[in-house]
C-alpha cells in the first residue's frame, strides 16, 4: 500500500512538472491556438502554384477588429498615372531611397508573384483579386510601394519605420504571427564590428549579456563566435562601405572586413537570422537598414529593444524615430521573418517538449528508485542495530528462562520496517545527541582551563614581585623607576 | 569617399567628457552636421565637411590647455597627499615594529598601552589609505610616465594650433589638413587614455 501511494505521489509530481513546462514552452512560442492573440484569425495562404479555389475560397465574413493599419507618414507621395512611360520613370528617379511612393491598391500584384507560364483567365483573376482584398483586410496591413536601392519594392509597414519586403503573397501569412511572437532577450546576439571607443564602451556597459566577443582577427574566429549563437537572431552592428562591413582602428587602418552577403551566408550555416545594422545595409542584405545612423545610438536602441515582450515590439524599439534621433529604418524580407519563426518552432518547441517529457519520466523514475534503494548510511545503521541485538541475545535467553521477560526484545525488528527517511531521522537524532555530549564535555574542560588561567592572572601581582624581589637585590637596576 | 575623410570621433568624445557645453555650442553653430558632432560614429558614409572637422579640432585644442592644467594640478595634489600619507605610515610602522614602544608601555597605564597598539595599527593601515587616495602605484614609474605624457600632450596641442588655423584660412592643401585632423584625433585619444587612468 505504501509503495502504491508513493508511486501515485511521484506520478502526480511529474505530471505537474510536465504541465508547467508545457505551458511555459507554449507561452514562449505562442503556437497553441488558445495562446494566440485574440485579434489573429487563421489567414489563408496565397499561392499561385495551386488553384485559388483549392487553397482558400472566398472568406465568409470580414473580421478585422484592429482595422487596417495605414501608416501616417508625411513623406508619402502619390505618383500621378501618366501614359508617358519615360516621364513617369523620370519622376520616379527623383525620389530618394526609402521614400514611400504609392499606396498600392489591391489590384496590383508584386511583379514576381505570379509564376512564369501560368496564365489566368479573367474570372480567375477576379476571384484572386477579391480574395486578396479580403485577406489583406484580415491581416490588417496596407501594401506600399517603396524605393529601395533604386528598385521599386512592395512592402508593408509592420510597425513605425519597420518595413517588411514582400516577394510573394504567401509571405504575408506569418507576419502577424511574427509580430505577436513572444520575444526573449536570451535569443539574441549582438555582433559588434565597430572598434570606435565610445561604441565599444557603451556596448560593454549596456549589452554585456548579448554581446558576442570578437577580436577582429580572422573569419575562422568569426565563425567560432557565430557558432555559439546557433538558431539565434543576431544583430551585426558595423560600418558599411560598398556592401562590406569594415572595421577600422584609431589610425584609420582597416583591421577587418567582411562583405554583408558573405556574413549572411556564414550566419545561414549556423541557422542564424542575421540583421545587418550598417548604414544603408538594406541594399546588400535581406534584413538591413535603409538610412544612416549613429553607432552609440544603435547600441542604446538595442539595449532598449532587449526589454521588449514581442518580436514586433523589439523591432519597433530599434526603428522608432524620436525627437533626438531618426531611428534605424529597418527593412526585412518576409521570408526572413518566416524563417526565424520556423527556426524557433522547429528547434525549440516540439523537440524540447519531447526532451522535457523524457526528462520528467527519467527524473520521476530516478526519484522512486532512490527512495526504494536503501542507502549506505541506513544499511550501516541496520547492521549496527542487528549486532546490538546479537550481543544481548545471551542475556535475554537467561532472562527468558528466569521468566523476567515474556518475549525476546529485538530493536532490529522495530527498525527494519521503517522507511529510509525515518531511519535517517533516527540516525540524525543520535548523531545530534552524541555531538551535544561531546560539546558539553569540551565546554567543561574549557571552563576548567579558563578558571586556571584567571587564577594565574589574578595571582600574578602576588607571585611576580615575590620572584622579582630577591632578584632586585642582586640586580639593583630592576627596582629603578622609569 | 568616406574612408578618405579624417575621423574626429575621439575629439568629439573628449569634448563630450570634459566640456559638454562647448560641444553643444558647436552643434548649435553647425546644425546641419549633427551626425558628425555626435558621440560615436556614423555606420556608413558621411559628409566631408572639412570646415566642421577643423573647427571642432580648433575648439578642442583651445580647451585642451585648461583641461590638461586642471588634470595636472589634480594629479600633483594627489601625488603629494599620497606621499605624505606614505611617509607618515612608514615612520609609524618603523617605530611600532621596533620594540621601544612595547618597552615604554610596559610600566605605563592602560590607555598608553592601547595607544601604542593603535599606533602600530595606523602604521599598517597607511599603505592601504594611500592606495585608496591614489589608485596608481606611486612607487613605480607609472604615475610619472602619465604625468610626463600629459605635459607632452599639452606641448603637442600648442604646436598643432597654428596648423589648424592655417587650414581654416585655407592656406594649406587638403592632404596636409587631413593629416592635421588625424593627428589631433590621435592626440585626443591619447589624452582620453591618460585622463582615464589618472582621474
Amino acid at each position: 500500500m505504501k509503495h502504491v501511494t508513493k508511486h501515485i505521489r511521484y506520478g502526480c509530481v511529474s505530471l505537474l512538472m510536465l504541465c508547467t513546462l508545457n505551458i511555459a514552452t507554449a507561452q514562449r512560442f505562442h503556437f497553441e491556438p488558445h495562446f494566440r492573440s485574440p485579434h489573429f484569425e487563421e489567414t489563408p495562404h496565397f499561392s499561385s502554384r495551386s488553384t485559388i479555389h483549392e487553397e482558400f475560397g472566398v472568406p465568409e465574413r470580414l473580421s478585422n477588429p484592429e482595422g487596417i493599419h495605414i501608416p501616417d507618414r508625411v513623406e508619402t507621395h502619390e505618383v500621378p498615372s501618366t501614359s508617358d512611360a519615360s516621364s513617369a520613370h523620370a519622376q520616379w528617379a527623383e525620389y530618394e531611397d526609402g521614400i514611400i511612393i504609392n499606396r498600392v491598391k489591391y489590384d496590383s500584384e508584386p511583379e514576381n508573384a505570379s509564376e512564369a507560364g501560368h496564365k489566368e483567365t479573367s474570372s480567375e483573376a477576379t476571384v484572386r483579386q477579391a480574395v486578396r482584398e479580403e485577406a489583406l483586410k484580415k491581416i490588417g496591413f496596407h501594401i506600399l510601394e517603396m524605393k529601395v536601392s533604386g528598385r521599386k519594392e512592395h512592402v508593408i509597414e509592420l510597425r513605425k519605420n519597420v518595413f517588411v519586403r514582400i516577394n510573394d503573397y504567401n509571405d504575408l501569412a506569418n507576419i502577424r504571427k511574427f509580430d505577436n511572437a513572444p520575444f526573449h532577450a536570451e535569443d539574441v546576439g549582438v555582433l559588434n564590428l565597430v572598434a570606435q571607443r565610445d561604441t565599444v564602451i557603451r556596448a560593454k556597459e549596456l549589452l554585456s549579456a548579448n554581446q558576442m566577443v570578437f577580436d577582429f582577427s580572422s573569419e575562422d574566429n568569426l565563425r567560432h563566435v557565430l557558432a555559439d549563437k546557433r538558431n539565434h537572431i543576431v544583430f551585426a552592428l558595423g560600418h558599411v562601405e560598398k556592401g562590406e562591413f569594415i572595421t577600422r582602428n584609431l589610425e584609420g587602418k582597416v583591421e577587418f572586413r567582411v562583405s554583408v552577403s558573405h556574413l549572411q551566408n556564414i550566419a545561414q550555416d549556423y541557422n542564424i537570422t542575421l540583421v545587418a545594422l550598417g548604414c544603408k545595409s538594406a541594399d546588400y542584405s535581406s534584413a538591413g537598414v535603409l538610412n544612416a545612423f549613429n553607432t552609440v545610438d544603435a547600441v542604446q536602441r538595442l539595449t532598449y529593444a532587449m526589454k521588449a515582450s514581442t518580436y514586433g515590439d523589439m523591432l519597433a524599439r530599434i526603428a522608432e524615430p524620436t525627437t533626438r534621433s531618426p531611428g534605424l529604418s529597418l527593412i526585412i524580407d518576409a521570408t526572413v521573418l518566416d524563417g526565424h519563426l520556423k527556426t524557433v518552432a522547429l528547434t525549440v518547441h516540439p523537440i524540447n517538449n519531447i526532451k522535457v517529457m523524457i526528462g520528467v519520466i527519467v527524473i520521476a523514475n530516478l526519484l522512486i528508485a532512490a527512495e526504494q534503494k536503501p542507502d549506505h548510511e541506513v544499511e550501516q545503521y541496520l547492521k549496527k542495530v542487528k549486532d546490538l541485538d546479537d550481543s544481548i541475545k545471551g542475556v535475554e535467553d537467561t532472562m527468558l528462562k528466569q521468566g523476567a521477560i515474556s518475549k525476546p526484545f529485538s530493536l532490529y525488528d522495530e527498525v527494519r520496517y521503517k522507511s529510509n527517511d525515518e531511519i535517517r531521522e533516527i540516525i540524525a537524532r543520535e548523531k545530534y545527541d552524541e555531538e551535544r555530549e561531546k560539546m558539553k564535555s569540551e565546554q567543561a574542560s574549557q571552563e576548567g582551563y579558563d578558571f586556571l588561567l584567571q587564577l594565574l592572572m589574578y595571582s600574578a601581582p602576588f607571585f611576580i614581585p615575590a620572584i622579582l624581589m630577591p632578584l632586585s637585590k642582586k640586580y639593583p637596576w630592576l627596582s629603578k623607576k622609569w | 569617399m568616406a574612408q578618405d575623410y579624417p575621423s574626429i570621433d575621439e575629439i568629439v568624445g573628449l569634448l563630450a567628457d570634459y566640456s559638454p557645453d562647448t560641444l553643444e555650442t558647436l552643434r548649435k553653430s553647425f546644425p546641419t552636421y549633427q551626425d558628425l558632432l555626435a558621440v560615436g560614429m556614423m555606420a556608413g558614409e558621411v559628409d566631408e565637411a572639412m570646415h566642421v572637422r577643423l573647427s571642432t579640432a580648433k575648439v578642442l585644442l583651445e580647451k585642451l590647455a585648461d583641461a590638461c592644467n586642471k588634470a595636472l594640478e589634480q594629479t600633483r595634489r594627489k601625488i603629494r597627499l599620497a606621499h605624505h600619507i606614505q611617509i607618515v605610515g612608514d615612520i609609524v610602522a618603523a617605530i611600532s615594529t621596533a620594540s621601544i614602544i612595547s618597552l615604554v608601555a610596559k610600566d605605563a597605564p592602560k590607555p598608553a598601552t592601547y595607544l601604542a597598539a593603535m599606533l602600530s595599527l595606523i602604521g599598517l593601515l597607511c599603505p592601504k589609505l594611500v592606495k585608496f587616495v591614489y589608485p596608481v602605484n606611486t612607487d613605480t614609474k607609472e604615475v610619472f610616465e602619465l604625468y610626463k605624457k600629459l605635459i607632452k600632450c599639452q606641448n603637442d596641442a600648442e604646436q598643432l594650433v597654428p596648423e589648424v588655423n592655417a587650414c581654416l584660412q585655407s592656406d594649406k592643401n587638403r592632404d596636409t589638413c587631413n593629416k592635421t585632423i588625424k593627428s589631433v584625433n590621435l592626440l585626443a585619444a591619447e589624452i582620453r587614455d591618460t585622463l582615464g587612468k589618472l582621474v
